[in-house]
């Protein structure tokens, strides 16, 4: 299979890079294991596993580093995802690019680099292994390749922990991942004061869809849902599915009155979907959508809303938007301090 | 790093061999399909590292332990997967 690179995609790469869920978590066996054995394979005093987001490289693993992260515009490995083939630099002092980079006329001191990146099976670069000496050195081939195979090995590690995480048919997180990354997103909303809003989506009519062209369709539909859902979030938003044809959109940053205007949105993208599942066919969906009160209710309790407003888009007719007023919230708040 | 006096052309051949005697253990293990091409595509990183650190004149004993290391981190990783996996099972029939 040929891989496409996307080296020119920073805002698809960024959007890859948060659905991976890596960046701040905490040390992991793995990757600590490999940047050992790179350390010890290459003979190299420093190496990490650096992932480079928008304005930082962070690091999920390091050895010879004193710092966890450092700005992205000083970092070898932003140059390292540019490119389609490993960076190497024998001498920084040597090249214009780096000669005055701080990180070369101070500490770490580096003056060597081999930095392999780690690419996704969609051909992103989230960051990159790196192998980094204090006094100049080749890396031969030989060595490159070992580099190399453990960058892949990286990759495996994140692909695995996203399995867990998603739901197979869709490309959704599962039901729990999304709650978690809900319930996170509530606490942070909470200390920050900030806006953020659910949606909760159900495909109009499913039962008779798999009942009419059968699973196969319905599957198909589920996806194509998922995908133009997925396609016009942004890459701070969640989609989970929750259910059989009912899927969870978390909009961080987002009030009721845009999470509605995005809704209506994403309404009418889908219902103009041509669905290519033997047979061609079109859906619609009903969407309800709420905004998380962080003084007044849990997430849980605005999911609940969210529902009820998507109730509400059933009994109105379906295929629209409902949104859950501010009074639905104060009666719910009210009812969760009375129990 | 010890040093291997094998052959360049025997490389390919024998890491194939030491990753398929790491990997024995996953044959008794329930895999859900999802997880096949996962494991499918671990398996050849591991023979790619295996390759690369004999033609690096790693002896096999080294390379033994890499990839025992290695496999030992994604196994653990992978049983966590499965029973999460499960448990997501258990709960969409309930």
């Amino acid at each position: 299979m040929t891989l496409e690179l996307k080296l020119d995609d920073e805002e698809g790469r960024l959007r890859a890079l948060d659905r991976y869920a890596v960046l701040d978590t905490q040390p992991e066996a793995p990757f600590e294991k490999i940047v050992g054995l790179v350390e010890q394979v290459m003979g190299v005093p420093i190496c990490a596993v650096s992932l480079v987001d928008r304005h930082r490289q962070w690091f999920k693993a390091k050895r010879g580093l004193d710092v966890c992260e450092t700005a992205r515009d000083i970092s070898f490995c932003t140059h390292a995802i540019k490119a389609p083939e490993p960076l190497i630099v024998c001498d920084a002092s040597l090249d214009p690019r780096f000669a005055q980079n701080p990180l070369v006329i101070g500490p770490p001191f580096i003056r060597a680099y081999a930095g392999v990146p780690l690419r996704t099976q969609e051909g992103y670069n989230l960051g990159s292994l790196c192998a980094i000496d204090v006094k100049p050195r080749d890396f031969p081939a030989t060595q490159i390749a070992i580099l190399s195979s453990f960058a892949k090995l990286v990759v495996d590690e994140l692909e695995l922990r996203t399995i867990a995480s998603s739901d197979h048919l869709s490309g959704a997180l599962s039901r729990r991942a999304f709650t978690e990354q809900a319930a996170n997103e509530a606490e942070r909303a909470s200390r920050y004061g900030r806006p953020l809003s659910l949606a909760i989506l159900d495909i109009d009519f499913f039962k008779k869809v798999n009942d009419t062209h059968g699973h196969a369709a319905g599957d198909v539909a589920i996806k194509r849902v998922a995908e133009a859902s997925m396609a016009a979030m942004r890459g701070s938003d969640a989609l989970g599915r929750i259910g059989g044809e009912e899927f969870a959109l978390l909009m961080p940053e987002t009030t009721i009155e845009n999470a509605r205007l995005f809704a209506e949105r994403l309404r009418a993208t889908i219902e103009g979907l041509d669905i290519d599942a033997p047979p061609r066919m079109r859906v619609t969906v009903s969407i309800g959508v709420a905004e998380f009160a962080a003084k007044a209710e849990k997430i849980e309790d605005t999911l609940a809303r969210a529902d009820q407003a998507l109730y509400a888009a059933k009994h109105g007719g379906r295929n629209r938007v409902e949104a859950a007023s501010t009074a639905q919230s104060a009666a719910t708040a009210q009812e969760s301090a009375a129990e | 790093m010890s040093q291997s006096t094998e052959k360049p052309a025997t490389e390919k051949f024998a890491a194939e061999d030491l990753v398929a005697q790491i990997l024995a253990p996953l044959g008794a293990i329930d895999v859900p399909a999802t997880l096949a091409h996962s494991i499918a595509q671990h398996q050849q990183n591991l023979i790619g590292l295996a390759t690369a650190l004999l033609a690096n004149g790693c002896d096999k004993a080294t390379v033994e332990a890499s990839l025992a290391t290695m496999f030992d981190s994604y196994r653990a990783q992978l049983t966590n997967v499965i029973l999460r996996l499960k448990e997501d099972a258990n709960d969409a029939r309930t």
